[in-house]
């Protein structure tokens, strides 16, 4: 078996240099690239109308005020952006899988999720970023808090956090298409519907929808509970300080589940075939 | 007179079949439906705790419920952007459905009823049924309310058809119209009270999106459902906006056709 | 003496399938896609993998190829276990299938063999000479700055076997490489793969249910049945005994009873049409024409090679 490290190096110096090909063919249409770009910003607009629309009617949902509901969902919605145009291609994976593509992937001599992520990545993606980040930045002067070295790298460690769990979000759902013919619109809800859920305060939910945010899909202690502890926002579910603290690292269990799912699908493509 | 209503009932029936066979996908969309169904809901709970206070006519009862239809109406008002058309004017295939010896306008609108007719069945009930049981839903209490609320939930759809047509016929003068069929989503979704309900918007865009266009896809059949809106004003807005905006397509429409021929086909 | 590049010991694939058996029920049955194929093959041959539509060459490829785990059996592939080795072995083959494309559609053909670069991470100079020397050989020079969904099939399966061919493969796959494409494209592309093997020393498997394919490229066959090695040496030993019939299919002006014709034997009548079968390696196809001329006014006519399914079916009356 060859050495996982080194293949991991070969791997990124591949998605490296395919992503650079493709970002070169994508800046070829300039007018194209910019529309597209301008598109999702006025899309990722609409959370953002929402939330204000409604705080047009109350000073604070759940104990948080606007400034502090808008930057959780800043904060966690840049980071399901990054995830967005770094890992969404992967998504490509169950048509892939259904038209038999999939068997030029195994073909190749590089990890299958590797060649997924840089095969078809589209830089233009990155458009959904830009409300998100335009929100966190005017925000973040108006949540009244002193921005110490610290409170900036937790809330930088949210939104790396919060683009892993997506990311392996993107990766599991997509696995699924091994098993299941096309499940893009349920891979949807689970991965657009947790990016809208995590942009409220987790205790707004109650039943199955916290349990999920706190558990399963802990998108919760990737932005909310570090939150708690930056702004100074009320904590009614009463998370304690460590996990405030320590919510962030909750992606590597998630991003190790991601791998083996992943590797347990493509095991199972090469048994059955396609 | 009858016979001449044949071809267009006939492309309701096909359109309707056609997306009964993606199971899957209705499903899915169900699914989808249901989970945004419960998150917004749980949204709209907490803000009636913080608020303790009705919202305009709407209280939480009401608003949860709203939540609900609306997430139902989604696709039966083709919220998600209705593209076919569009795509058929970059191919070239419109050249046929405009020499057609049937009103364009009518095709395609029975087209898109027929599609509309399968996601409310199929798509509409399920995700309010899930809602009814978790939440405290609100049904109406008068008999006559639940036709009422089918005659808006058809004439909110026929003016979103014609919306749909024409955001699509501008794709005889953009080259690019995706661009544009986003931007029509979000106006959609924001002026026809799906991102929100309408109470919730105040001050002058709030009042001008309650008498557009939009208001007619969800906002007004919606008030109906909820017994907040009868007689006269369940539906005589969207059929001012169905008249206004027919006339719009058809002239729309002439200008297509021109090109066209201009064109050469 | 060099062990065999490909070999395979009584390898096997199952597949379960599930069927609707009433309205409710669904049964499950198994199905032995390939059963027992033992093969061994030297570096630098040339080799046909024929069969029937279903007859399991597909999934032997896709046993060879790594894409696929064997249920039963052993298979060696340039010294790697495909099914354990899969990144190593995929460096050492290339692989073109007729029905799928391994390029990038909306990009120029040019680009595809750069991102393919980076994947197999080929020495610069190596892969600039490998493009350089597969692109004049396979003439696509006209082609390089054509997105490959402008291509036409033909130019399209020539891109094909240059990615393929781009990092030095010690095998060369080939899975229906013609399907799809007309006369002349067909010509082009077996001429293509001639000069490539030619000029490098590549092992090649080509599968195909088209014998012409094979014809002029192959000297060895294996004749796959229902899963089954049915047939594995010479192909003009196979010819010789199975597959110098021709038929010459003739309509006549008006309607005849059987003609009787020297060195041809009349084997169906349908209306003014008439099959006469005859021995390619004895009678030519003009000195039967002529025969039937003689006899009757001839409207039209085609000629009818055998074809893989009558060679099948003659081994399994006859044995090989």
């Amino acid at each position: 078996m060859a050495e996982p490290l080194d293949a991991l190096s070969n791997d990124a110096r591949m998605v490296r240099h395919l992503i650079r090909g493709r970002v070169r063919s994508e800046l070829q249409y300039r007018v194209s690239f910019s529309l597209f770009l301008f598109a999702q910003m006025v899309v990722t607009t609409m959370d953002v109308i929402a939330i204000v629309a409604v705080f047009s009617k109350v000073r604070s949902i759940g104990g948080w005020s606007r400034e502090q509901v808008l930057f959780l969902y800043a904060v966690s919605t840049v980071g399901f952006a990054l995830a967005d145009v770094t890992v969404s291609s992967v998504e490509l994976t169950a048509q892939w899988v259904r038209l038999g593509t999939f068997d030029r992937v195994m073909l190749r001599p590089a990890g299958t999720l590797a060649q997924m992520l840089g095969y078809e990545f589209e830089l233009r993606r990155v458009g959904r970023s830009v409300t998100p980040l335009v929100v966190l930045i005017v925000t973040a002067r108006f949540v009244h808090v002193a921005w110490t070295p610290a409170r900036v790298g937790l809330v930088l460690a949210a939104i790396v956090s919060s683009a892993l769990i997506f990311a392996a979000l993107f990766v599991i759902t997509s696995s699924l298409a091994f098993w299941i013919p096309s499940t893009q619109e349920v891979a949807n809800a689970f991965t657009y519907g947790s990016n809208t859920a995590a942009s409220y305060p987790t205790h707004v939910f109650d039943g199955w929808l916290r349990f999920w945010l706190l558990g399963p899909v802990p998108v919760a202690l990737c932005a909310y509970a570090p939150l708690i502890r930056v702004l100074g926002a009320p904590n009614p579910l009463g998370l304690p300080t460590w996990l405030q603290l320590a919510g962030p690292l909750c992606f590597v269990p998630f991003i190790a589940l991601a791998r083996f799912v992943w590797r347990l699908g493509n095991r199972h493509y090469r048994s059955t075939g396609s | 007179m009858w016979t001449r209503l044949r071809p267009y009932a006939a492309a309701a029936r096909s359109s309707f079949r056609r997306q009964s066979t993606y199971r899957g996908a209705t499903v899915a969309g169900v699914f989808t439906n249901t989970v945004f169904g419960f998150i917004l809901a749980s949204v709209l709970r907490a803000v009636y705790v913080s608020r303790g206070s009705a919202v305009g006519n709407l209280d939480v009862t009401s608003a949860v419920t709203f939540t609900f239809v609306a997430q139902g109406l989604l696709s039966v008002m083709g919220a998600f952007g209705e593209r076919e058309v569009a795509e058929r004017v970059r191919t070239g295939d419109i050249a046929t459905d405009l020499y057609r010896p049937v009103s364009f306008s009518a095709w395609w609108g029975s087209i898109m009823l027929g599609r509309a007719s399968f996601s409310f069945l199929a798509r509409g009930i399920p995700p309010f049924v899930v809602g009814a049981l978790v939440f405290h839903l609100r049904l109406p209490d008068r008999p006559l309310t639940w036709l009422t609320f089918v005659v808006a939930v058809l004439l909110g759809a026929l003016v979103a058809s014609r919306y749909w047509l024409l955001v699509n016929l501008c794709a005889f003068w953009l080259l690019d119209v995706r661009g544009l069929i986003n931007l029509a989503v979000v106006v959609e979704m924001t002026g026809s009270g799906f991102l929100v309900p309408l109470q919730f918007i105040t001050g002058t865009l709030g009042h001008l999106l309650r008498v557009g266009p939009f208001a007619t896809m969800a906002q007004q059949p919606i008030e109906v459902f909820l017994q907040l809106r009868s007689g006269p004003a369940a539906w005589m807005p969207q059929l001012v906006w169905l008249v206004a905006l027919e006339a719009a397509v058809q002239v729309v429409l002439a200008g297509a056709t021109r090109r066209v021929v201009v064109q050469g086909g | 003496m060099p062990p065999p590049i490909i070999v395979t010991e009584q390898l096997g694939k199952s597949f379960t399938v599930r069927t609707k058996a009433g309205r409710f029920r669904r049964t499950k049955r198994v199905v032995d896609a390939v059963a027992g194929v033992s093969v061994s093959i030297e570096a630098g041959e040339m080799v046909g993998y024929l069969g029937p539509n279903g007859a399991g060459k597909s999934t032997t490829i896709k046993m060879l190829t790594g894409i696929l785990t064997p249920s039963s059996g052993h298979v060696e592939v340039a010294g790697l276990v495909p099914m354990r080795a899969r990144v190593a072995l995929a460096r050492r083959i290339g692989v073109v299938f007729g029905q799928r494309s391994q390029l990038w559609w909306d990009l120029p053909l040019v680009e595809s063999f750069d991102l393919l670069h980076h994947v197999y991470r080929t020495d610069d100079d190596r892969h600039r000479h490998n493009v350089g020397e597969l692109v004049e050989l396979l003439d696509l020079r006209e082609q390089l700055d054509v997105p490959v969904r402008q291509l036409s099939l033909g130019q399209r399966m020539k891109g094909e076997l240059v990615a393929a061919l781009l990092h030095d493969p010690r095998v060369l796959f080939l899975d229906e490489p013609t399907i799809g494409l007309d006369v002349v494209s067909k010509h082009a592309v077996r001429e293509g793969l001639r000069r490539l093997v030619d000029e490098r020393a590549v092992t090649v498997l080509l599968t195909t249910h088209d014998l012409a394919d094979v014809e002029q490229l192959c000297r060895r066959v294996v004749i796959i049945d229902h899963g089954r090695v049915i047939y594995d040496g010479d192909l003009d030993a196979l010819r010789a005994v199975h597959g110098r019939e021709r038929t010459l299919v003739v309509d006549l002006v008006e309607t005849s009873g059987p003609l009787s014709v020297d060195g041809a034997e009349t084997v169906r009548v349908d209306g003014a049409r008439q099959w006469l079968r005859f021995d390619g390696g004895v009678t030519s196809a003009a000195d039967v024409l002529a025969a039937v001329s003689r006899q009757a006014d001839v409207r039209d006519l085609s000629i009818e090679e055998t074809d893989i399914d009558e060679i099948v079916r003659r081994i399994y009356l006859g044995g090989a």
